[in-house]
């Protein structure tokens, strides 16, 4: 038995009015692992991780974090916890530069006064470029205004704000749904080397070739519940077959045992 | 490391400081407004050497820069964020009216109040009026437009009900009259508070957290609220801080026409919007300086002046300044869409 799960949710349900949208969906994240989290439109892949990251509170539920019990019930709790949300769109202010955005809501201050503090913009900046330099995302500068920046900068940008901050699990919708292909390998890059960085990662994706590149272990949810829970394997023709046929009902590894 | 390496490499690392203090200038965002400005005062120095550097005009120019600069620092931080505010004519009138009326006359029973009494009170409902903006446009979800529109109604029949349309006039010794007749050193005071509010409110919005979250706001504001920057509250103090500084030019403004008069300020919201874009500020949000909307109201104070210095007919004054305006927002928005 190696340690505990670094993220335990268990029997997680949430309706929109009659709509279920999660039914008793239960989800572990290892340490040091890659999670991709899969399904099709409405699967409730995002809802998921909204209880997680607190955008949304859970109708039922528990969530465990390295076996202790917690409750979630904004973003800021969240973060709290260390656990971080990469935003599909990216959530930069394009007309900051790359530190201010890096920093944006938790700027480094010299001294406060009540809500207002002085920034200490060297220090910001230094600690920016060192996480780049450490994540090694290629941004010549960190002065740079975001809107400068390539498709795969800002995602970049995006994952290595999350990880600024000693966030232990990272959460990232679609990290590489609007990009080029010569960025996706960067992304997907930047995910392996967070992973030997020692952080926790789960990827919403609906590429299921990035998936199969980074994951260590896929759930497929369908329909608001977990079909299918399983280490990444096989060959990439075989692997997307299978869970393709979980995405669209034709398996289902949790039919009968209702949760898992 | 011996002391020739030592040399060499501060060498470098200074010649390094200066191209990029010359990359930094030439980056310099206020440079084309900079230099517009300098012109036009060269232009009309040209024209009339005689009069346009005399202390008393340079005097006329300052207080139009210092009415117009207050209003559009306060309309900048606004727009910063992606709003707009359209009150702060009226409520120049209408904080100006009240000043007065409480220093000359008093309300009701009560006897005539203090000067800085008035002068705090008059800030307090101002303030409540910039909460009122604000609170109407992050918790009710209503458009600025309209809701500063609401107020720039209101606040302009209120001026006029207060004071059955006739100004309320101070004795001509009344020692508050000194705030906007006055000068220092030939510099008019009300000049000098322009600078004082300039430096304290360019300060906020370049070194301070709230500067950066009202720049992040009308950047991207779901980016702000995720990243957990307090948007209503940051929204709400940009509203405030333009109704405190349209009371500030209201309360000046009676100080220097003697008088608190329910007319005054008619479409100066205008004039300050167009201050601040003309000095660069982007009606989309997210842009802006307050080095530029000084230079922006500077723009306009020289150009009305020096037409007025040259015999202008003061109808093409306006198809002018029209024309200025125009070509600042298409300059500025070509600018944009090729730096994308």
């Amino acid at each position: 038995m190696t340690a505990a799960p670094i993220v335990k949710m268990v029997n997680i349900q949430k309706s929109f009015g009659a709509v279920q949208a999660l039914r008793s969906v239960a989800l572990t994240l290892d340490h040091g692992e890659v999670l991709g989290l899969v399904g099709d439109n409405a699967a409730g892949k995002s809802t998921l991780m909204k209880v997680l990251s607190g955008a949304y509170l859970p109708d039922a539920g528990d969530i465990l974090i390295n076996s202790k019990k917690v409750h979630i019930t904004n973003p800021e709790d969240s973060r709290r916890l260390g656990i971080e949300m990469v935003y599909q769109d990216y959530a930069l202010a394009n007309n900051l530069d790359v530190s201010a955005n890096v920093f944006l809501g938790r700027e480094i201050v010299k001294w406060k006064l009540g809500p207002i503090g002085m920034m200490n913009k060297k220090s910001m900046e230094e600690q920016a470029r060192s996480l780049l330099d450490r994540l090694r995302i290629e941004i010549d500068n960190v002065r740079l205004k975001v809107e400068n920046l390539s498709g795969g900068q800002r995602q970049a940008v995006a994952i290595g704000r999350a990880t600024a901050f000693d966030a232990k699990v990272i959460i990232m919708d679609e990290p590489t749904a609007a990009l080029s292909v010569a960025a996706i390998g960067k992304v997907l890059d930047l995910i392996r080397e967070l992973k030997s960085l020692g952080s926790s990662i789960i990827m919403i994706s609906h590429r299921l070739e990035d998936v199969y590149e980074v994951s260590d272990r896929i759930i497929v949810l369908r329909h608001g519940r977990k079909v299918a829970d399983c280490p990444v394997s096989g060959d990439i023709r075989e692997f997307r077959e299978r869970i393709l046929s979980y995405m669209i009902g034709a398996r289902d590894d949790f039919s009968e045992q209702g949760t898992a | 490391m011996d002391s020739s390496e030592a040399t060499k490499n501060s060498a470098e690392q200074s010649s390094n400081t200066w191209t990029k203090k010359i990359a930094n200038f030439l980056e310099f965002r206020e440079l084309n407004v900079t230099i517009a400005f300098i012109v036009l005062c060269l232009f009309f120095y040209w024209k009339r050497p005689d009069t346009f550097l005399k202390p008393a005009n340079l005097a006329v120019i300052m207080r139009f820069v210092a009415t117009f600069g207050l209003l559009a620092i306060g309309e900048l931080f606004v727009i910063i964020t992606g709003g707009i505010d359209l009150s702060v004519g009226s409520m120049t009138a209408l904080t100006g009216v009240i000043a007065a009326t409480l220093m000359v006359k008093g309300v009701g029973s009560i006897p005539a109040l203090s000067i800085p009494l008035s002068i705090i009170i008059v800030f307090i409902l101002a303030s409540l009026v910039g909460l009122w903006h604000g609170f109407s446009v992050t918790k009710l979800d209503i458009p600025p437009f309209i809701i500063t529109l609401g107020t720039w109604l209101m606040a302009r029949g209120l001026a006029a009900y207060i004071t059955r349309g006739y100004p309320i006039v101070f004795v001509s010794d009344f020692p508050f009259l000194s705030l906007g007749q006055g000068a220092i050193f030939q510099i008019p005071i009300m000049f000098i508070i322009l600078v004082v509010i300039a430096l304290i409110s360019s300060f906020m919005l370049i070194s301070t957290t709230l500067g950066r979250h009202i720049y992040a706001i009308g950047g991207n504001i779901e980016a702000a609220r995720v990243s957990g920057v307090h948007v209503n509250r940051v929204r709400i103090f940009s509203y405030i801080t333009s109704s405190i500084l349209a009371c500030l030019v209201g309360i000046i403004l009676a100080s220097r026409l003697g008088q608190g008069t329910p007319t005054v300020g008619t479409a100066y919201e205008l004039w300050a919007i167009a201050a601040a874009v003309i000095g660069g500020t982007s009606l989309f949000g997210g842009e802006g300086s307050v080095l530029g909307v000084i230079l922006g109201a500077a723009i306009m104070g020289v150009m009305i002046n020096g037409m007025v210095l040259i015999n202008l007919s003061s109808y093409l004054q306006n198809v002018i300044l029209g024309i200025v305006l125009v070509i600042a927002v298409t300059y500025d928005t070509l600018r944009r869409q090729r730096s994308r």
